[in-house]
């Protein structure tokens, strides 16, 4: 994936996690019955929370910070001279 | 039974384990290893100094109590670290290029290096901080109780009364030499403490470790989850009358925030961060790590509320569960976990807030007094260390007193979501300060000020009010009988948890006032400068507000204050460093802005950014802050990021080129493929007539004497040959001429059908000659088309003359079938001749085409044929095409558009 694309869902993904331990999508899975002796609604945060990770070791994996590999800076723009400034301003 | 004794030994033990590993790893760092500071896992486990005991005991008590709600404390923290990239990143870069000492230091240094907003943090961190401490006391206490066999009071004395050596006092005295000891053992530039980090890395897997081996005994001891957690115990415990309403999304916030505001968090995550890439790690290992906190936390809660007698004490089932079972040293292990989470906690938040309190109360108090200033000689480190040692005895000192005050009220059970609340309060002005330019000083204070005061009398008041005092009174009647001031129901506003009611009017007024201070007031200089260092911290160059900030000062003066606060080696060693970079080789380097601000922010490290600029600017001369120059620092940024996206759109255009490029290029070397073929073929079917030509024309010219029969037969074929020649020639011509669009024919408007009909008179000759039946099953309805009558004859012609010539079956037969539908006239030329064979239909359209050449082999025709038609139907914009090919038959069909 491009390098913007990981970044944007490097962004959207807590947000992501906000939608699914929010209501209403919670909501669907509030139950206290039991599958395979655990709480349908305990299963449910927990696999929630579990795919957040991985999706965050994915994500974190690729994503390139700065004292990994000095990412090139931006070109700096040539100041102009003094005297030029002036003239501009 | 364990006793008292064994329990004080054993925890003795642990601290002096503690003890060691710190001193350990203390020196260690300072020989220059770096394993501390390079290991990630050390550092993910340093921020889990976030689990206390508030966790270790308290998260099964409030799952007994509250069902799920305890996994928001939990689920917050995940969210943030999950979006590590853009807010963790971004504080831990301005953390590191500002040297920032703790959260207070970042606020102030954020806007304008105000004095009065960190002394405004440090306060609000110390009230909020305090009751914590006493909160861990306590459960120290608590469990210690239960775990030793109730009697509060150590070594042997049983006598009820508190005259004993409690506990409390015990842990507080240890804790406070052990932050004495290895959190401020100098001063680093920095503020990193390899020794302390370690050693609560260390009690971060302790503690998970206890309650992992509670919750696997507890499943275990039960026989699986199945009988753990019946049916009814599971409704028992999670169906709950509107679980996830305001209280679950305002306490996710409130951890979400208390993540990033908590003094003792912003001390580890962003302080205690050796470098950024940390974070990555940290990113996902920390949610992981809270998950396995979380896992057994119900089950443990169940465990308790079915094994033990009604009205146990819920806050201490990670203690009395294993004990129910006899598990004495499990229940050890779980006491020595619920320590660590105490004591770590303890020593993190002492100190942060040591560091806040003597960087930003202490400090610039001695700043004021004459008799410490710069002339003075008095070494400023000395005491600076001398300051953040009392902070430690003092923070655990108040929260011994608070405990012991407290202790035998309920009070302090509900202090952690109180403390989260009012750290909370930081969140505006720090976000603000983050990402929003305008931001002043005036917004933050307000903000803070206005949210403070809300939380104070919504949220803290009522939580220390009892019966029939003046807070009580003011709590069911309002401050002044005015029952609009209510507390609990501010304004009217009633029928909400006091938790969300307290949270939505302190963080509406902290950010309205936040807002409204900020639009309504002017930035000063340093402010606007500062605001565009934090914000754009990406994209500033380091050492760019030297631009800026335009100042001098005596390098003797400079030298002088950086010995003081440093120390003598550290502060050589600054300027023999930054002389070098100067590229000058006497090791003093010129008292130019850049080297004030470089030596500004390590003494800001050590004293916070506001002492650091007020001594600076004891010994700086004539500072002029150039606002022209601020802006035009924003103003680059800006243009750099436009020119990056632009940048950016430009690759992508050139990607697009390049693809088109690479396109064009095939073709071409396609058709240059095409064109190289084609030669070879042209000269061969060119030589096979010439040479056939010439060796009977030979023939001739060397017999004198040749019957005229034979004569005229070599002639003949000569003639015949020279008629190939031509035709070939002619298709070969007529082929070049119709790709280059060369050819003009007159173009009318006719009927198709006539075309096709003038095709097949044209093929009865050979049709009769050769026996094939030709059908012509002409279109229901007429057409009309735009074209010339005798190319699309030649079209047809071709195709009916290849079907015949071609048909080898014992009863051949070609069938010419047209009608019209979606707009198009078509017509299928089809027969029950050999079929195509396998050849590709494009290749059966083009010139010479080496599948054509093995079916047409041995039959007459120059192979162009195909080409010329499908030329000729392209022209006339429409389609000539293959569409069934079997051993069967074949048919080709000529699709023209018809006009109206």
């Amino acid at each position: 994936m491009p390098r913007q694309k990981l970044r944007d869902a490097a962004f959207i993904l807590p947000f992501f996690g906000l939608i699914l331990i929010m209501p209403p999508f919670v909501d669907i899975f509030f139950s206290a019955r039991l599958l395979g002796g655990i709480p349908v609604i305990l299963l449910y945060i927990f696999c929630a929370w579990t795919g957040l990770i991985i999706l965050g070791w994915i994500l974190s994996r690729r994503l390139v910070t700065d004292s990994d590999t000095a990412e090139p800076r931006p070109p700096t723009l040539h100041p102009l001279p003094p005297e030029q400034r002036d003239a501009d301003g | 039974m364990l006793t008292a004794d064994v329990v004080v030994a054993i925890a003795l033990g642990y601290v002096g384990l503690l003890f060691l590993l710190a001193f350990l790893s203390d020196r260690w760092s300072r020989k220059g290893s770096r394993w501390i500071s390079n290991s990630p896992l050390i550092y993910t486990l340093s921020i889990s100094v976030y689990c206390t005991s508030w966790t270790f005991y308290g998260a099964v008590g409030s799952a007994a109590r509250n069902g799920l709600e305890f996994i928001t404390i939990y689920l917050g923290p995940t969210l943030v670290f999950l979006g590590w990239w853009y807010l963790l990143r971004k504080l831990v870069r301005i953390g590191q290029v500002n040297r920032i000492s703790s959260i207070a230091d970042l606020i102030s240094s954020r806007y304008g290096k105000s004095n009065t907003l960190a002394v405004m943090v440090t306060l609000m961190a110390v009230i909020g901080t305090t009751p914590y401490i006493a909160l861990q006391l306590k459960a120290v206490t608590t469990s210690f109780d239960v775990v030793s066999g109730g009697s509060g009071d150590l070594l042997g004395n049983l006598s009820g009364d508190n005259s004993g050596i409690d506990p409390a006092l015990l842990v507080a005295v240890g804790m406070a030499l052990f932050t004495i000891l290895f959190g401020t053992r100098n001063l680093d530039a920095n503020e990193q403490h390899p020794g302390v980090v370690a050693a609560i890395a260390f009690e971060a897997l302790v503690k998970l470790l206890a309650l992992l081996m509670v919750g696997l005994f507890v499943v275990f001891s039960f026989g699986g989850l199945e009988n753990l957690f019946p049916e009814e115990m599971s409704r028992r415990l999670l169906e709950r009358e509107n679980v996830f309403g305001g209280r679950w999304a305002v306490l996710t916030f409130l951890s979400a925030t208390a993540i990033i505001c908590l003094p003792r968090e912003f001390q580890v995550t962003v302080v205690e961060n050796a470098r950024e890439s940390h974070l990555r790690t940290a990113g996902w290992l920390f949610p992981a790590y809270l998950l396995l906190i979380c896992l057994f936390i119900l089950p443990i809660a169940a465990a308790g509320l079915t094994r033990l007698p009604e009205g146990a004490n819920p806050d201490m089932f990670v203690l009395t569960v294993p004990m129910a079972a006899n598990q004495e040293m499990l229940a050890l292990f779980a006491f020595i976990g619920g320590f660590s989470s105490a004591t770590s906690m303890v020593i993190v938040a002492c100190i942060a807030l040591s560091i806040m309190i003597s960087n930003h109360i202490v400090m610039p108090v001695v700043l004021r007094l004459r008799w410490l200033r710069l002339y003075d000689s008095a070494d400023l480190k000395t005491l600076v260390l001398f300051s953040r040692r009392f902070s430690i005895l003092l923070i655990l000192f108040l929260g011994l007193v608070y405990y012991r005050l407290s202790a035998q009220t309920e009070a302090l059970a509900s202090m952690g979501l109180i403390a989260f609340a009012g750290v909370a309060q930081f969140l505006p002005s720090l976000l603000a300060g983050l990402y929003w330019r305008q931001a002043t000083a005036r917004g933050a204070k307000l903000g803070l000020m206005g949210g403070v005061v809300l939380w104070v009398y919504t949220l803290l008041l009522p939580s220390l009010a009892e019966e029939g005092t003046v807070f009580g009174q003011i709590v069911s009647n309002g401050l002044f009988g005015w029952e609009m001031l209510r507390p609990e129901a501010l304004f009217g506003m009633t029928g909400f948890d006091p938790l969300v009611h307290a949270i939505v009017w302190s963080m509406t007024a902290n950010t309205a006032l936040l807002i409204a201070g900020s639009l309504f007031s002017e930035q000063a200089p340093l402010e606007r400068l500062q605001s565009a260092l934090f914000v754009d911290v990406f994209r500033n160059t380091p050492g760019d507000e030297s631009r800026a900030l335009v100042r001098s000062a005596a390098i003797d003066d400079l030298r002088l204050l950086s010995r003081r606060i440093l120390g003598a080696d550290a502060a050589d060693r600054q300027f023999r460093d930054f002389a070098l970079r100067q590229g000058r080789d006497d090791g003093v380097p010129v008292a130019d802005t850049a080297f004030i601000t470089h030596l500004e922010r390590q003494i800001g490290g050590n004293v916070g950014a506001a002492s650091a600029r007020v001594m600076i600017s004891e010994v700086v001369s004539g500072e002029t802050i150039s606002l022209d120059e601020i802006i035009r620092m924003v103003d680059e940024t800006q243009q750099v990021i436009e020119y990056s996206q632009a940048l950016e759109a430009n690759s992508r255009t050139l990607e697009q080129t390049a693809a088109q490029l690479r396109q064009a290029n095939q073709r071409l070397m396609r058709l240059d493929t095409e064109k190289d073929d084609f030669l070879s073929q042209v000269s061969h079917e060119l030589r096979t007539p010439m040479t056939s030509i010439r060796s009977f024309a030979e023939a001739l010219l060397k017999a004198d004497e040749m019957p005229p029969d034979q004569a005229r037969r070599f002639m003949r074929i000569i003639h015949d040959e020279s008629l190939r020649l031509t035709s070939l020639l002619d298709d070969i011509l007529d082929l070049s001429h119709l790709e280059s669009g060369e050819v003009r024919w007159q173009v009318e408007r006719l009927d198709p059908e006539t075309a096709a009909i003038s095709a097949i008179a044209a093929c009865e000759g050979l049709a009769a000659e050769t026996g094939v039946r030709v059908d012509h099953v002409p279109a229901d309805t007429t057409a009309a088309i735009r074209g010339n009558r005798d190319r699309l004859s030649q079209i047809l012609i071709n195709l009916i003359s290849n079907a015949i010539k071609y048909n080898d079956s014992p009863e051949p037969w070609v069938r010419i079938e047209s009608r019209v539908e979606a707009g198009r006239w078509r017509v299928d030329v089809r027969d029950n001749g050999p079929g195509a064979g396998d050849v590709a239909p494009d290749q059966l359209f083009s010139k010479f085409a080496r599948g054509w050449r093995q079916i047409a082999k041995g039959r007459s025709g120059t192979g162009l044929g195909l080409a010329i038609s499908a030329e000729i139907a392209r022209r006339h914009g429409g389609d000539l095409s293959l569409t069934e090919s079997s051993e069967q038959g074949s048919c080709f069909t000529l699709t023209l558009p018809v006009t109206q």
